[in-house]
C-alpha cells in the first residue's frame, strides 16, 4: 500500500478509536450524570451545580427536594430523610437566578412524582429579572438534543474527572453523597462577617437607589414557582424566608430599599397563601438569630446550625405564616431593626 | 460553524469530503463541484443565513459586471462600468463594516447623538469583496480574457476553506485548479499533506492560541491589576496569539484545501524572524499585502513617481490596512505606526543594512509587540491605561490570574519560551507538512494533536460566586 494512503488510514483509524474510546468511558462513568445514576458502586458526588444539578434531577431516585441557593448548601439530607421520612435529593445551586430553577424544575417534574419541595426565598434570586440566569449555562447538559452530548463526551475536563471518580474509588477517597455541597469551614463569626461587611460599607458610595422593580421583579419570579404549585397539587411546597442578619438589613438601609424589600415580601407571601398546597416560613424576624453575626460568614451565609433550625422549625410548624400573621411581619422586622444599636456594632469593629 | 469545533471536523468535514470524492468518481466533474459550492453555502450559512444572500447578491453582482466589461469593447464605457462596479463593491463594505464607526465619530465631533445601525457586520466580506475587486481590475485591464462559467466562479468565490478569513486567493490560482483533471482524483499524497497541515495548524490554534488568549483576555479585562511585568506577559502573549491563532487559521485553510487537491496561496512565512519591519510585511499575511501591492499601490503609481509619491502611497496603504483590520481608531493608530516605520526604515535602509542583526531584531519585535497591544486594546483610553501599567513597579509577581490561566508561573515561562523558539527556529508548518512524513512520530504527533484538539473545544469551568 501506498505510503501516504496507510498514514491516511492510519491517523483517521486511530483518532477515531480513541475518540470511541474516550466517549465510552465518560459514558460509563457519567461524573455529571447525564446518563444514568453511578454504575459499579461508584459513590454520587454532587459539587459543580452548573454541571450535575440537571442530570441529577434526571436519574437520581428521590420523592422530595430541596432545590436552592447557597442557603439551601449546609441542609444534611440524611436528618431530613429521618427527621420527615422522606427520600431526599438536595439540588444546590449557589447563585442561581429564576431562569435556572426553571431549568432544573421542568427536569425535576418531567422525570419524576414529586411528593415534597422545599425552596428558599432567596432576596438574591427575587429581585433579578425572571429570565437570568446565574451564567450562560451548558445547554448540552440540559436539553434533549443528543447531538450535541459530543461537547460531553468528548470534553478534556469530562475525562480527568472520569479518571479522578475511578483513582477515588481505587483508593478508597471517594467525598460522601451526603456530604454534597456542604461547607468545610469553621470562621462563622462576628469578626468574619464585620470585615467583609465594613470593606464593602466604607468603599461604597451609597446613594438612594430606585426600588420601583422590586415588586414587579419578584412577583415574575415567584410566578415561576407558582405555574408548578398550580400544576402539581399533590406537591407539597415549602417556601422560606431565609434568616439574613442584621447587617443585610444595614445595607438594604443604606441603599434606600428597606421599606420596598419589606414590602416585596408581603407581596410574596400573598402570592403564595393562595395555594392550598404551599406552606410559608419567615425566619427573618427571628431576632436572638439575626442580631448574633456569631451565626455567620457575612450578611447573609449562615452556619449549618441554621440549617438544621429551619429544617427542625418547618418540621415542627414554627414561624408558619399564615393569612392571620402574616401583616404583623413589617412592624416586628421595624421593631427589631430599631432596637438593634448599628452604630456601637460598626463603631467597635470600624475601630478594632 | 468554525473549523475548531465539533460539527467542523467530526461531521461536515468528513461528510463534505467523502461526498466530494465519491461524486467526482461516479459522476462527472461538475457534480462534484456543484457538491462543493452547496456546501461552501451550508457552512457559510451556518454563521447566518442572512450573510448568504449577502454573499449572494455580491457574487452575482459582479459576476454581472464581468459579464458587461467582457461584452463592451468602448474604452470608455468600460471603465464607466468598473468604476461603478468598483464602487458598490467598496460601499458594501463600508456600509457593513464602517456605518456605526462613522456614525460614533460624528457623534463624538459634533455631540449628535445619533444612533447606531443594527447592521450585522457579514463574515469575510472584506475577503470576498477583495477577492472580487482583484478579479474585476483583472478583467478591466484585459491582461487575459478570462471564460469563467457561473459555477466555477460561485465556488471560487464561496470555497468554504477561505470563506471567512482568507487566505485572499486570486481568480486565476484558483479557477484553472477547479478545471484541472487530475484535481478529481483522490490523491493520498494530498490528502496526507492536507490532514498533517489542518492537524498542525488546529493546534496552533487550540493548543498555543487559546492558551495565550485566555491570558490577554484576562490582562484586558483587568487592566488596572496589572504591574509592569504583568504588562509585559500580556504584551507579548498577545504577539503569539495573534500569529498562532491567525496562521494556524490559515494551515487549516490550505491544509482542508489540499484534501481537496486545491492549493491554496500562503499566508506566513515565519515573520518574527523578520529584521525590519519592511521584511515583517513580506511575511506576515502575505496575500493582504500581495492585494495591496498590487491593486491599490501600484495603480497609485507605485515607487515609480519619485520618492516623495512612494512614501505618499505606503502611508495609504498602511491607513487602508490599518482600517481594514477594524472599525476602530486603535487600528487607524495601528496603521499609521506600521507605516511611519516602514517609510523610516526605506529611507535609512542603508544606514540600517550596517546594524548588528539581533539589535535590528530586537527593535523590530519590540516595535510589533507594544504596535501588537494597540491592535488589541478596545479604545484608545484603554491602550494608554494598558502602557500606563508598565510604570507600576510594585510587586515583581505576575497577577495571579494570569499565570494560573497558563497553569501556574512555570508552565507560564515554558508556553512564552516555546513560542518564542517555535516562532523562531520551526519552519512554517507548510513547508513540514510538505514533506510528507509518515512515519511513527509524524502520525502519533498528527494523533495527539488532533485528539487533544477535540478534547479542548469544550470546557467545564468551575463558577467561583463566593470567594470565602
Amino acid at each position: 500500500m501506498k505510503k501516504t494512503k496507510a498514514f491516511v488510514l492510519r491517523v483517521i483509524g486511530i483518532f477515531l478509536s480513541l475518540l470511541i474510546l474516550t466517549a465510552s468511558l465518560v459514558y460509563v462513568i457519567d461524573p455529571f450524570y447525564l446518563y444514568h445514576k453511578p454504575w459499579f458502586g461508584f459513590e454520587p458526588y454532587l459539587d459543580e451545580a452548573v454541571y450535575q444539578t440537571a442530570g441529577a434531577a434526571k436519574n437520581f431516585d428521590y420523592d422530595s427536594v430541596i432545590l436552592g441557593s447557597s442557603m439551601v448548601e449546609n441542609f444534611n439530607i440524611a436528618k431530613f430523610d429521618e427527621l420527615f421520612g422522606w427520600d431526599t435529593i438536595k439540588l444546590a445551586y449557589s447563585a442561581a437566578l429564576m431562569d435556572d430553577y426553571s431549568a432544573i424544575l421542568s427536569q425535576v417534574f418531567s422525570t419524576h412524582q414529586v411528593k415534597n419541595l422545599i425552596f428558599p426565598i432567596d432576596n438574591y434570586t427575587m429581585i433579578a429579572k425572571a429570565t437570568d440566569s446565574y451564567v450562560p449555562r451548558p445547554e448540552y447538559l440540559y436539553d434533549e438534543n443528543r447531538l450535541n452530548d459530543v461537547s460531553y463526551l468528548l470534553n478534556y475536563d469530562v475525562i480527568q474527572r472520569s479518571i479522578q471518580v475511578i483513582t477515588n474509588k481505587i483508593n478508597n477517597t471517594e467525598p460522601k453523597y451526603e456530604t454534597s455541597y456542604f461547607w468545610n469551614r469553621s470562621d462563622f463569626s462576628t469578626a468574619t462577617v464585620m470585615h467583609s461587611y465594613l470593606y464593602e460599607r466604607t468603599t461604597t458610595a451609597w446613594n438612594d437607589e430606585e426600588s420601583d422593580f422590586l415588586v414587579a421583579n419578584a412577583l415574575e419570579n415567584v410566578a415561576v414557582l407558582g405555574s408548578y404549585i398550580e400544576q402539581y397539587p399533590d406537591t407539597k411546597f415549602y417556601v422560606f424566608f431565609p434568616p439574613y442578619n442584621v447587617m443585610f438589613w444595614d445595607y438594604k438601609i443604606l441603599m434606600g430599599h428597606k421599606d420596598a424589600t419589606l414590602e416585596m415580601n408581603q407581596r410574596i407571601i400573598e402570592y403564595f397563601l393562595q395555594f392550598d398546597n404551599v406552606e410559608i416560613y419567615y425566619f427573618m424576624d427571628k431576632e436572638d438569630l439575626v442580631t448574633d453575626l456569631d451565626y455567620y460568614v457575612d450578611r447573609g451565609h449562615y452556619s449549618p446550625e441554621i440549617n438544621d433550625y429551619i429544617m427542625e422549625s418547618i418540621a415542627n410548624k414554627k414561624h408558619l405564616v399564615t393569612k392571620d400573621n402574616y401583616q404583623q411581619i413589617p412592624q416586628k422586622m421595624n421593631e427589631i431593626l430599631d432596637a438593634y444599636d448599628f452604630e456601637t456594632v460598626i463603631q467597635l469593629w470600624s475601630n478594632p | 460553524m468554525y473549523f475548531q469545533s465539533y460539527v467542523f471536523l467530526l461531521l461536515f468535514l468528513p461528510v463534505t469530503l467523502i461526498g466530494y470524492h465519491v461524486l467526482t468518481k461516479l459522476f462527472q466533474k461538475d457534480m462534484g463541484k456543484v457538491y462543493l459550492l452547496l456546501m461552501s453555502f451550508v457552512f457559510y450559512g451556518t454563521f447566518h443565513i442572512a450573510y448568504l444572500f449577502i454573499l449572494l447578491s455580491s457574487i452575482l453582482f459582479n459576476y454581472s459586471i464581468y459579464k458587461g466589461l467582457s461584452y463592451l469593447h468602448i474604452e470608455s464605457k468600460k471603465r464607466l462600468l468598473f468604476v461603478f462596479g468598483l464602487l458598490v463593491n467598496i460601499s458594501a463594505l463600508v456600509y457593513f463594516k464602517y456605518s456605526n464607526f462613522f456614525i460614533d465619530n460624528i457623534n463624538h465631533l459634533f455631540g449628535f447623538s445619533y444612533e447606531f445601525l443594527h447592521i450585522l457586520l457579514p463574515v469575510g466580506i472584506s475577503f470576498y469583496t477583495f477577492m472580487q475587486i482583484a478579479f474585476l481590475s483583472d478583467v478591466y485591464k484585459k491582461k487575459e480574457v478570462y471564460q469563467y462559467g457561473i459555477l466555477e466562479y460561485m465556488l471560487y468565490c464561496s470555497f468554504f476553506p477561505y470563506i471567512t478569513s482568507g487566505p485572499i486567493a486570486l481568480h486565476h490560482e484558483i479557477i484553472p485548479q477547479f478545471r484541472k483533471k487530475e484535481t478529481h482524483n483522490l490523491d493520498w499524497d494530498m490528502l496526507a499533506e492536507g490532514i498533517q497541515l489542518f492537524a498542525y495548524g488546529l493546534g496552533k490554534k487550540v493548543l498555543l492560541a487559546d492558551v495565550f488568549g485566555s491570558a490577554v483576555s484576562i490582562g484586558f479585562s483587568d487592566v488596572w491589576k496589572l504591574n509592569s511585568i504583568s504588562a509585559f506577559v500580556v504584551m507579548i502573549s498577545y504577539t503569539f496569539q495573534i500569529y498562532f491563532d491567525f496562521s494556524g487559521y490559515t494551515d487549516m485553510a490550505l491544509g482542508i484545501g489540499k484534501m481537496f487537491h486545491i492549493k491554496l496561496p500562503e499566508n506566513f512565512n515565519q515573520p518574527y524572524r523578520s529584521k525590519t519591519i519592511v521584511e515583517f510585511w513580506e511575511r506576515w499575511h502575505i496575500t493582504l499585502t500581495r492585494f495591496f501591492t498590487k491593486y491599490v499601490y501600484i495603480p497609485l503609481g507605485g515607487n515609480r513617481r519619485g520618492s516623495i509619491i512612494t512614501y505618499r502611497n505606503t502611508a495609504i496603504i498602511f491607513l487602508l490596512s490599518g482600517l481594514w483590520h477594524g472599525a476602530n481608531w486603535t487600528f487607524v493608530l495601528w496603521g499609521f505606526l506600521h507605516g511611519c516605520f516602514f517609510i523610516l526604515t526605506k529611507i535609512w535602509i542603508k544606514k540600517i543594512n550596517k546594524i548588528p542583526s539581533i539589535l535590528l531584531w530586537l527593535t523590530t519585535f519590540g516595535f510589533l509587540n507594544v504596535t501588537w497591544s494597540i491592535f488589541r486594546a478596545d479604545s484608545i483610553s484603554q491602550m494608554f491605561s494598558f502602557f500606563n501599567r508598565f510604570r507600576d513597579f510594585s510587586s515583581v509577581e505576575v497577577y495571579n490570574k494570569i499565570s494560573a490561566s497558563f497553569g501556574g508561573d512555570w508552565q507560564m515561562i515554558a508556553y512564552l519560551l516555546i513560542a518564542l523558539v517555535f516562532c523562531l527556529k520551526v519552519p512554517e508548518m507548510t513547508k513540514l507538512a510538505e514533506k510528507k512524513k509518515t512515519g511513527f512520530l509524524p502520525s502519533l504527533s498528527v494523533i495527539l494533536i488532533l485528539f487533544l484538539a477535540v478534547l479542548s473545544f469544550a470546557k467545564v469551568t468551575t463558577f467561583v460566586y463566593f470567594n470565602f
